[in-house]
C-alpha cells in the first residue's frame, strides 16, 4: 500500500516543515546568542524501504540521531539525523566548546536531544497549530548505529499501532535540514516515521486545510 | 492521544502509578526519589515538589504550594527555555528536554553542604501530564557528577591531545616500540618520522626495530643501540644513515624506556632527528677552530722562533715603544750592558747605559718615521764603555699607519773599530820603520798603540844594549820620571817582569805587583807611579835574541786576554822589525865605510871625513894632517908565515892605531899595508911630528902569533892642509909622496912632505 501526495499536499506540508524549522531557528538564535539559520530544501514521502535505501546511499557511516514520538494530528515517531561526526560538530557549534574528545559525551548527548527536542516540537507543534489538531510529543532520545539500527530503533520506540501492520503500512516523511550557525553548514535529515492509518488522518487534514484555505 | 506521554513517563518510572489529587497528600513514591520532581497544575502553579528540590531549593514544599516557579526563584533566575517549555508542555502537549550545557543552571539549586553560590548542575524534562489537576511534570536530574566526571574527561583528553598534538606536529621523529615483542615491533610512528627517515609509517608499523636500524650504518654506535633495546637502557648517539638507501645523513637517535604502572619496560620511544646540518655546522665548526688552531700553533712557532732568533742572535735587540719605553731587550743586550731583561721591561734608554744620541735618535725615528743609523756609546753595568752602530726602525700598529714601536738593531763595532785603529796603527808603525824613523819615534807609536787598544794599558818599551842592560826608549803613557828613575835595569831571572821577560825571552805576566816577588825591589816605585799590573814581552830578533821589552802597565789588577797577549806580541814583533832593520842598516854603513880586518875607516869614509875636515878647515882657517903610513917588512911576515899573520899584524896595528889617535882623528885602512891618519884641527906641525912619532913607536911593537913574535916596521908621510894642498886628493897624494921619501930615506922613520922635492921630481 503506497500513500501518495497530491502536489498541493506535498506543498503545504514543505511549508509546515519550512515554518517549524523556521520558528525552532529562533528559538535556537535565542539559545546560543547567535544567528542560526534552518532550512528545508526537500520534502520527500516514501516508503521505510525506499528511505533507507536512498539515505545508506548518501551517508553510509554511523549515525546519531534524536527521537521523539508522537502523536495527534498522526502518530508516530520523529527524528532527526545526523551522520555522526556532523552531530558532535552541531553540538559543539551550539555549545560553543572546541573540546578535543573524539566521541560524543554524556552532556553533549544530552544537548543534541534537547536540539532535536527544540527543532522536532517546532515542527510538530506547527503542523498540529495549522492543521488544528492536537499533538503530544514525548521526551527526546538519542540513538546511534549505522541506517538499518536506526530504522529498528524508530521501529523500537514507535507505539505499537492498532492494527498491526507490516512494512508498507509505514509512511515516511523524509525531510533534509540544512543548518547555518556560526559560519558552518551542516546537513541533516528529519524523518517522520507515521503509521499508515493515522497517515490518512494527516493527508485528510491536510485536505480540510486546503479547503479551509480556498474556502 | 493523552496516553503517549503518561506512557513514556509510566514506562521509565514504572511503579508510580497515577498521582493522587491535592497537593496535601504526599506522593511516597516521589517522596523517595534522587531526583526532582515538581508537579504543576494547568496554571503552571506548584502543586507539589518532592523533598529533594525542598533539599536543594532550600525551600518546603509547603512555601511553594500555589506559586509559580517564577514566583518562587524570580523570572530572571530561571531559563528562558524552562517557562516556554512548560508553556509549551500545557498548551501544545509536547515534552520538553533542558540540557545542562545549554541551560547549566535553569533553576538555580544548590547543594545543602556546597560552598554557597555554587548551583547544582542539572537537567530539566518537563512532559504534559493529563491527570487530575496536574498539567505537567518537571523532573530535575541532578548531572552534577556527570559535568564533572566529563570535565575531567575533557582535562585529561585536552592533555593527552596536545600530547599527541606534540608528538604529530613535533618536529623530532618519535617511534613507539612495544618492549615486550622480540623483533621490538613498531607500533607508532608521528608524521616527522617519515621526514627524517624517509620511512612512512605504513611501511614500518608493525615491523621490527631493524626496519629502522637496518637504514643506520654498522659500527659501535649502532651496537650501543641494540644493547640498550635488549638491556632496557637508555641511550642516544650519532648515526650515519640513508634515507631511502640513498641519501646519506646524520641521524640523532635517543631510545627512552616506557615504563608501566607495574614499573616494567614495556614500550621504547624512540626519538629521532636529522642533525647534518648540526653535524655539518659542527664539523664547518671544529675545522674553523682546528684552522684557528694551526694558525694559532704556527704562530707560536713563529713567535717562539722569532724569540729564539732574538734570544741568540748576535746583535744587540731593543724595542721601545711610543712612550721610548723598552720592551724587548734580548740576550746579547743582557751580555754587553749587564743588565736583564726583566729588570729592563718598561726602562728608559738611558736606564741600560745608552747614550742620549740614541734616545735622540729613536725619538727622531718616533716623529719622523724614517729609520736612522747612529754609532753610540753603551756603558754597561760595569762601566766598560763598548761602542754600538744602531739601525733603527720605526714598527707601524697592524692595519694603521700610526709607528707604535721602534727596533733598535745594534752591533757591538767596538772590537771592529779597535781592530780598524790596529790595523791603522801597524800601518802607520811600519810606515815609520819603513822611513826609518828613529826607534824612539817608532817605540812611541807603538806605546800609545797599545794603550789605545787595551783599555787601561799604559805601555812602556826598553831596548837591551850590547851590554844585556835594559834602558827605556819610550813610556808616552807613563811619566817621564818612571823610565829616568828605573834607569838602565839589569835582566835576570827574577828582576821586575821586564827583566826576566828579556832573560828569559817569555812573556811574563804579574797580574799584581804587589804580590809578584820579583817586584819586590821595585815595590815602592810601583806605589810612587801608582802602577799595579804589569805584562811584559820580550821583543825577540828573527834570529832569536832578545832585543828589547814591551811592558804594559796598569794601575789596577788585571790579567790579560789572549787577544791581548798576541796583541802585545804582535808590536813587540814589529817594533823587533824595526830594531833590528836599525842594526841591518848600522851594519851595512860599517861595511861600507870600515875596513873589516881592522875596524879602521875605509878609503871612503876617510875621503869623506877628509872633505868634510877640509871644510871645516876652509871656514875656520884651520890646518889639518894627513898621515900616510906604509908597513916595512910587511911582506916578508906574509911570505913566510901566511896571510894570517899579515891579517893578524894588520888588525893588531889597527887596533893600536886607535888607541893611539885621539877620538877625533880617523884612522882608515886603504890598502894592503897602506893606512892614512887624519888629523883635524891641528894647530902647529910638531902636532903632527908627535902623532907620527907615537905611531912609528906602536907600531914597531913586536905582536906574538902562535909560537912568534912579528914585528914590522913603518914609514910615514905627512902632508898639511892648507900648505901641502887644498884637496883631498891633493893632500892624499902628497903625503903618499912624503912616506915614500921616507921610505927612501930608510924607513922607519917620518917625513913631511917637501914641495921643492916633489916639483924637483916631476
Amino acid at each position: 500500500m503506497t500513500v501518495t501526495l497530491t502536489p498541493d499536499q506535498q506543498d503545504v506540508v514543505t511549508e509546515l516543515m519550512n515554518l517549524g524549522v523556521g520558528r525552532a531557528a529562533d528559538a535556537f538564535s535565542r539559545l546560543v546568542g547567535d544567528e542560526v539559520l534552518l532550512s528545508v530544501p526537500e520534502v520527500q514521502f516514501c516508503s521505510q524501504d525506499q528511505a533507507q535505501t536512498h539515505l545508506q546511499a548518501t551517508d553510509s557511516g554511523q549515525m546519531a540521531g534524536v527521537m521523539q514520538t508522537f502523536s495527534g494530528f498522526a502518530s508516530g515517531t520523529a527524528a532527526l539525523i545526523f551522520p555522526g561526526p556532523r552531530s558532535m560538530e552541531l553540538v559543539r557549534l551550539v555549545v560553543g566548546d572546541d573540546l578535543p574528545a573524539e566521541d560524543i559525551s554524556e552532556l553533549e548527548q544530552e544537548t543534541l536531544a534537547e536540539l532535536g527536542n527544540i527543532i522536532l516540537n517546532h515542527c510538530l507543534a506547527t503542523i498540529g497549530n495549522t492543521l488544528q489538531a492536537e499533538v503530544r510529543a514525548s521526551l527526546p532520545e538519542t540513538y546511534r548505529g549505522l541506517w538499518p539500527e536506526m530504522f529498528e530503533a524508530f521501529h523500537r520506540i514507535t507505539p505499537a499501532p492498532q492494527v498491526p501492520a507490516v512494512d508498507e503500512a509505514t509512511l515516511v516523511m523524509l525531510v533534509q535540514i540544512d543548518f547555518t550557525l556560526r559560519s558552518r553548514n551542516l546537513r541533516g535529515y528529519l524523518a517522520f516515521l507515521i503509521d499508515m492509518n493515522a497517515a490518512q488522518v494527516f493527508l485528510s487534514l491536510i485536505d480540510r486545510y486546503l479547503d479551509s484555505l480556498s474556502g | 492521544m493523552q496516553l503517549l506521554s503518561e506512557q513514556t513517563i509510566s514506562g521509565s518510572r514504572a511503579g508510580e502509578g497515577v498521582p493522587p489529587g491535592p497537593q496535601t497528600v504526599g506522593y511516597p513514591v516521589l517522596d523517595a526519589m534522587g531526583s526532582g520532581v515538581i508537579l504543576l497544575d494547568r496554571e503552571r502553579r506548584i502543586l507539589y515538589w518532592n523533598p529533594w528540590m525542598s533539599r536543594m531549593a532550600g525551600i518546603d514544599v509547603t512555601h511553594v504550594s500555589g506559586r509559580r516557579l517564577e514566583q518562587v526563584f524570580g523570572e530572571d533566575r530561571l531559563a528562558a527555555g524552562l517557562l516556554d517549555g512548560i508553556n509549551d508542555a500545557l498548551t501544545l502537549g509536547v515534552s520538553r528536554l533542558l540540557s545542562n550545557k545549554l541551560h547549566h543552571h535553569p533553576i538555580p539549586l544548590h547543594r545543602p553542604l556546597d560552598a554557597p553560590g555554587v548551583l547544582l548542575d542539572i537537567s530539566v524534562q518537563i512532559r504534559p501530564v493529563v491527570a487530575g489537576e496536574i498539567g505537567c511534570v518537571i523532573q530535575i536530574n541532578d548531572v552534577s557528577a556527570v559535568v564533572q566526571r566529563e570535565r575531567k574527561m575533557w582535562e585529561r583528553e585536552s592533555e593527552l591531545r596536545l600530547r599527541n598534538g606534540a608528538l604529530v606536529a613535533s618536529g623530532q621523529g618519535i617511534l613507539i616500540v612495544n618492549a615486550s615483542a622480540p623483533d621490538f615491533e613498531i607500533q607508532y610512528a608521528n608524521p616527522a618520522f617519515a621526514s627524517v627517515t624517509g620511512l612512512t609509517d605504513t611501511m614500518i608499523v608493525g615491523q621490527g626495530i631493524d626496519a629502522l636500524l637496518s637504514q643506520c650504518e654498522d659500527g659501535p654506535e649502532l651496537e650501543r643501540i641494540r644493547q640498550a633495546l635488549q638491556v632496557k637502557r637508555d641511550v642516544a648517539c650519532d648515526l650515519v644513515a640513508r634515507r631511502g638507501g640513498a641519501e646519506e645523513y646524520w641521524l640523532e637517535l635517543s631510545v627512552s624506556p616506557v615504563f608501566d604502572s607495574t614499573g616494567r619496560v614495556s614500550h621504547f620511544a624512540l626519538f629521532l632527528r636529522d642533525v647534518t646540518a648540526r653535524r655539518m655546522a659542527e664539523g664547518m665548526l671544529e675545522r674553523a677552530l682546528s684552522d684557528v688552531q694551526a694558525t694559532n700553533a704556527r704562530l707560536n712557532r713563529e713567535q717562539s722562533f722569532v724569540s729564539t732568533v732574538l734570544r741568540t742572535v748576535a746583535a744587540l735587540v731593543v724595542v721601545v715603544d711610543r712612550r721610548m719605553r723598552v720592551v724587548t731587550f734580548n740576550r746579547a743586550c743582557e751580555q754587553v750592558t749587564g743588565y736583564t731583561e726583566v729588570d729592563m721591561a718598561g726602562a728608559a734608554l738611558a736606564d741600560f747605559g745608552a747614550g742620549t744620541d740614541l734616545e735622540t735618535a729613536v725619538h727622531a725615528v718616533l716623529t719622523e718615521g724614517s729609520a736612522q743609523t747612529l754609532e753610540s756609546t753603551l756603558t754597561s753595568v760595569s762601566g766598560e764603555q763598548r761602542l754600538i752602530r744602531w739601525a733603527m726602525s720605526p714598527l707601524l700598529q697592524t692595519g694603521g699607519g700610526t709607528i707604535s714601536h721602534v727596533v733598535c738593531a745594534g752591533s757591538d763595532i767596538t772590537e771592529r773599530r779597535r781592530a780598524e785603529a790596529l790595523l791603522r796603527g801597524e800601518r802607520e808603525l811600519m810606515e815609520l820603520i819603513s822611513r826609518d824613523e828613529d826607534l824612539t819615534v817608532v817605540a812611541a807609536r807603538a806605546c800609545r798603540l797599545l794603550d789605545s787598544q787595551i783599555p787601561g794599558a799604559k805601555a812602556s818599551l826598553m831596548q837591551l844594549s850590547e851590554q844585556k842592560q835594559l834602558s827605556t826608549v819610550a813610556a808616552p803613557g807613563l811619566s817621564p820620571e818612571y823610565g829616568a828613575a828605573l834607569g838602565a835595569i839589569e835582566i835576570g831571572p827574577a828582576i821586575g817582569s821586564c827583566g826576566r821577560a828579556a832573560y828569559t825571552g817569555e812573556a811574563v805576566v804579574s797580574t799584581d805587583l804587589f804580590r809578584d816577588p820579583c817586584w819586590a825591589d821595585y815595590r815602592s816605585l810601583a806605589e810612587t807611579f801608582g802602577v799595579r799590573a804589569c805584562w811584559s814581552q820580550p821583543i825577540l830578533a828573527s834570529t832569536g835574541g832578545v832585543l828589547g821589552t814591551i811592558g804594559i802597565y796598569f794601575s789596577t789588577e788585571r790579567a790579560p786576554t789572549d787577544s791581548e797577549l798576541d796583541l802585545q806580541r804582535r808590536i813587540c814583533d814589529i817594533v823587533a822589525i824595526s830594531i833590528e832593520r836599525r842594526r841591518t842598516v848600522d851594519r851595512i854603513r860599517y861595511l861600507a865605510l870600515y875596513d873589516q880586518l881592522t875596524g879602521l875607516a875605509n878609503r871612503s869614509l876617510l875621503s869623506d871625513r877628509l872633505m868634510t875636515a877640509i871644510r871645516q878647515a876652509r871656514r875656520s882657517s884651520g890646518q889639518l894632517a894627513l898621515l900616510f903610513l906604509d908597513f916595512d917588512g910587511f911582506k916578508a911576515i906574509n911570505d913566510r908565515f901566511g896571510h894570517d899573520a899579515g891579517d893578524e899584524v894588520l888588525a893588531v896595528s889597527g887596533q893600536r892605531l886607535r888607541q893611539a889617535l885621539r877620538e877625533s882623528d880617523t884612522p882608515a885602512r886603504i890598502g894592503g899595508d897602506e893606512f892614512v891618519v887624519l888629523l883635524p884641527d891641528v894647530t902647529v906641525v910638531s902636532t903632527a911630528a908627535h902623532v907620527a912619532e907615537k905611531l912609528l913607536t906602536v907600531i914597531q911593537e913586536p905582536i906574538p902569533w902562535m909560537q912568534h913574535f912579528l914585528q914590522v916596521g913603518v914609514s910615514i908621510g905627512v902632508a898639511l892642509y892648507p900648505d901641502h894642498g887644498d884637496t883631498a886628493d891633493e893632500l892624499l897624494s902628497h903625503a903618499d909622496d912624503a912616506m915614500y921619501a921616507a921610505k927612501l930615506a930608510g924607513k922607519g922613520r917620518w917625513t913631511l912632505f917637501d914641495p921643492a922635492l916633489a916639483a924637483g921630481r916631476t
